[in-house]
């Protein structure tokens, strides 16, 4: 059916490509917020990539590419709206969505995670979501990053240690904060 | 928390995370949007679409011509570039003969962190599990020499304790990582461990002295080590929380009799990889935020003062370096506009210039040197439904079962009773199949024998490729890596050596 879709919007067919976008906008929104961290942005981001992969359709030969294909299109919005949201000097609030309040982890906290997750750079958190949240190999990872396969595993290892080094640092923190309130 | 229990956990965290639901109308208002907006249709849309309504306006496809054009000669380049660079994969399984260090009840528990000659002759380190009285799982880190590479013996364990890595100094060697090694507990067992960072210091691998004193806070991380001027020197990444992007700054830090000096830092830098040659520290690592191009730094003081050397070409990264007889010898890769890397090798006598060149035979990711050699080596997870992927079976050698008696370099697939990792039915998942070359002045390589490795059992989710370590021994070079227990691998010099290209 999403081959179908794809082809159709290929063609021009408007309608098409609003039951296209609608069956991966959740899954797209879903990952723009794990790289962007913030609701308002990923829901640029999406749209942005919405709109290029409108745009540029006509030259997906392959409809059955068309999810890696989509997926690197998100990765480039994210990245710009990452951007943008700097220009802006908004104030961030992290947001936590509330699903994720009974989920009990052995990191602890979900929100230290959350903290933590939230100090990597956008390259380590974008690496850290393709390849383990959307269960990408290495090197659909570096198509969908546009990297090389070495930058990919770099990137990787160093965005685990990072994330371990954070989680270490919120622990920490949380640690020297219990011994003030005590 | 190992390396897989933390992973899993991160995915966990991620789907819970992840947002069931997109916002009310983004769908709308990106439709709305594209409903006022052109595709772009490229060379036979447009001119199809020409054709049937402005057929007088077809020098509007001018542009397309030429860039059509241009892509067809690049394309044709390419395609000449790749049938005359390609080359077959040599059979795998022959040459390295895999060995577990470690026997008995650690055996399923430990797995090798790293390689070094020294001491009585290799000394291989890792870590185990072991049930503890809490409930929860006792780190200990081990020390397991061998005089020829083949034959081992755990030469030393230490209790609450992690071995990361291991650095050859000139009379001794260095073990990095932490005293102190505790599994948090957790409702599930057992949390993720942490201890304090040491390092510790041997002749022999069977004594080890402490050396303590790195900052207790944990957002510093060690990235590498390496000794210069009968010192260890360790490089310490600083990860700070102000701002989206974190800042960076390397502390470096030299081991003494006494414990721990701070000597410098070097600011806005992230060190990856260093090495010593003749006294000169040579470190690799990035200028923030560029961490595309890779940038090198030489100190000929013991790590107090740096001088950063010239640039490398913009998108070059190098992955890890080596000093050998001949010089200096780093591999990465470069990245192209396709976003497909070239694999490069860069050499230089002083680390300060460095020559770049193509290695288009294959890529490579680690880099050491053995008797003045290099050996490097990349690897990937195959499909194992390939013939040539199910690994031989490794074969227990300390003390339970010396292995001195079999041919050296022969392919040893003994059915011994103490033949363990893997199962055969894990045949079926992925493998990790490693790609080894030797050269000596970085220039010319020989493609080694293909190192088949542990296997993957779950195919939907394999770890990144792990990355192998080298030392020499008098049976030959011998490899480790953590990913894969217990185990290393050893190959004779001339099985390396010798081999068509």
């Amino acid at each position: 059916v999403l081959e179908s879709l794809v082809e159709q919007a290929k063609a021009g067919d408007h309608d098409a490509f609003e039951k296209l976008a609608s069956s991966v906008a959740t899954r797209m929104f879903g990952t723009a917020y794990l790289i962007v961290r913030d609701r308002e942005a990923a829901a640029d981001a999406v749209q942005d990539a919405l709109i290029e992969t409108w745009r540029n359709l006509p030259t997906l030969r392959d409809a059955h590419a068309f999810e890696a294909w989509t997926r690197r299109i998100l990765v480039r919005s994210c990245y710009r709206a990452i951007a943008g949201r700097r220009r802006r000097i908004e104030v961030r609030v992290t947001e936590i969505d509330a699903t994720t309040a009974s989920h009990e982890s052995r990191f602890g906290e979900v929100d230290q995670l959350e903290r933590a997750f939230g100090r990597l750079s956008p390259d380590q958190r974008a690496v850290l979501v393709l390849h383990h949240r959307l269960g990408l190999r290495l090197d659909e990872t570096a198509d969908a990053l546009n990297v090389p396969l070495g930058t990919v595993k770099s990137r990787l290892n160093r965005a685990t240690t990072a994330l371990r080094a954070a989680i270490a640092a919120e622990e920490r923190d949380i640690a020297t904060l219990e011994r003030q309130i005590a | 928390m190992t390396t897989t229990e933390f992973d899993r956990e991160l995915r966990a965290w991620l789907e819970q995370t992840e947002p069931r639901q997109a916002p009310d109308g983004i769908v709308t208002r990106a439709v709305a949007v594209t409903r006022r907006t052109r595709q772009r249709r490229g060379f036979v849309g447009e001119l199809s679409a020409l054709a049937r309504t402005r057929p007088w306006q077809a020098w509007r496809l001018a542009p397309y011509a030429g860039v059509i054009l241009v892509t067809a000669l690049l394309a044709a380049g390419l395609l000449a570039a790749a049938l005359i660079g390609s080359q077959p994969r040599r059979p795998s399984g022959s040459g390295w003969v895999p060995l577990t260090v470690a026997a008995g009840a650690i055996e399923g528990s430990a797995h090798v962190t790293g390689v070094v000659t020294a001491g009585p002759g290799v000394v291989a380190i890792g870590n185990s599990l072991a049930d503890g009285d809490d409930g929860c799982r006792v780190g200990r880190a081990h020390t397991w020499t061998s005089t020829d590479g083949r034959t081992w013996r755990e030469s030393a364990v230490l209790v609450d304790a992690n071995f990361e890595r291991v650095v050859a100094g000139d009379e001794r060697m260095y073990a990095l990582g932490y005293s102190g090694w505790q599994y948090e507990p957790s409702p599930e067992g057992c949390g993720w461990g942490h201890g304090r960072r040491v390092a510790w210091s041997s002749v022999d691998g069977a004594t080890w002295q402490l050396i303590d004193g790195l900052p207790a806070d944990e957002a510093f991380f060690m990235t590498t080590a390496a000794e210069a001027h009968g010192a260890l020197v360790a490089f310490l990444t600083e990860q700070s929380a102000v701002g989206e992007e974190p800042t960076r700054a390397t502390q470096v830090w030299r081991a003494t009799d006494s414990g721990w000096v701070h000597t410098t830092t070097i600011e806005d830098a992230l060190i990856v990889q260093a090495t010593s040659a003749e006294g000169v520290l040579v470190a690799l690592g990035f200028v923030e935020p560029d961490q595309e191009t890779s940038q090198a730094w030489v100190s000929s003081d013991g790590g107090a003062t740096w001088r950063a050397a010239s640039a490398l070409p913009r998108g070059t990264q190098l992955f890890s370096v080596a000093a050998g007889a001949n010089g200096l010898v780093g591999v990465g890769a470069r990245a192209g506009r396709s976003g497909i890397g070239t694999p490069v090798v860069a050499t230089s006598s002083d680390g300060l210039t460095w020559t770049v060149s193509e290695h288009t035979e294959g890529e490579l990711v680690q880099i050491d040197a053995v008797d003045g050699a290099f050996i490097a080596a990349s690897g990937e997870w195959v499909d194992s439904e390939q013939p040539t992927a199910c690994p031989p079976p490794a074969l227990a050698s300390p003390s339970a079962s010396p292995l001195g008696s079999q041919p050296a370099g022969s392919d040893e697939r003994a059915e011994t009773p103490s033949a363990v990792t893997p199962e055969p039915t894990e045949c079926t998942a992925s493998q990790h199949v490693a790609d080894t070359w030797v050269s000596v002045d970085g220039i010319e390589w020989r493609r080694g024998p293909v190192m088949p490795a542990a296997t993957q059992p779950l195919v939907a989710d394999p770890v990144p490729a792990p990355v192998f370590r080298f030392a020499q021994s008098t049976s030959g070079v011998v490899a480790a890596n953590p990913y894969f227990g217990a185990q290393v691998w050893v190959i004779p010099d001339e099985t390396l050596a010798v081999g068509p290209r």
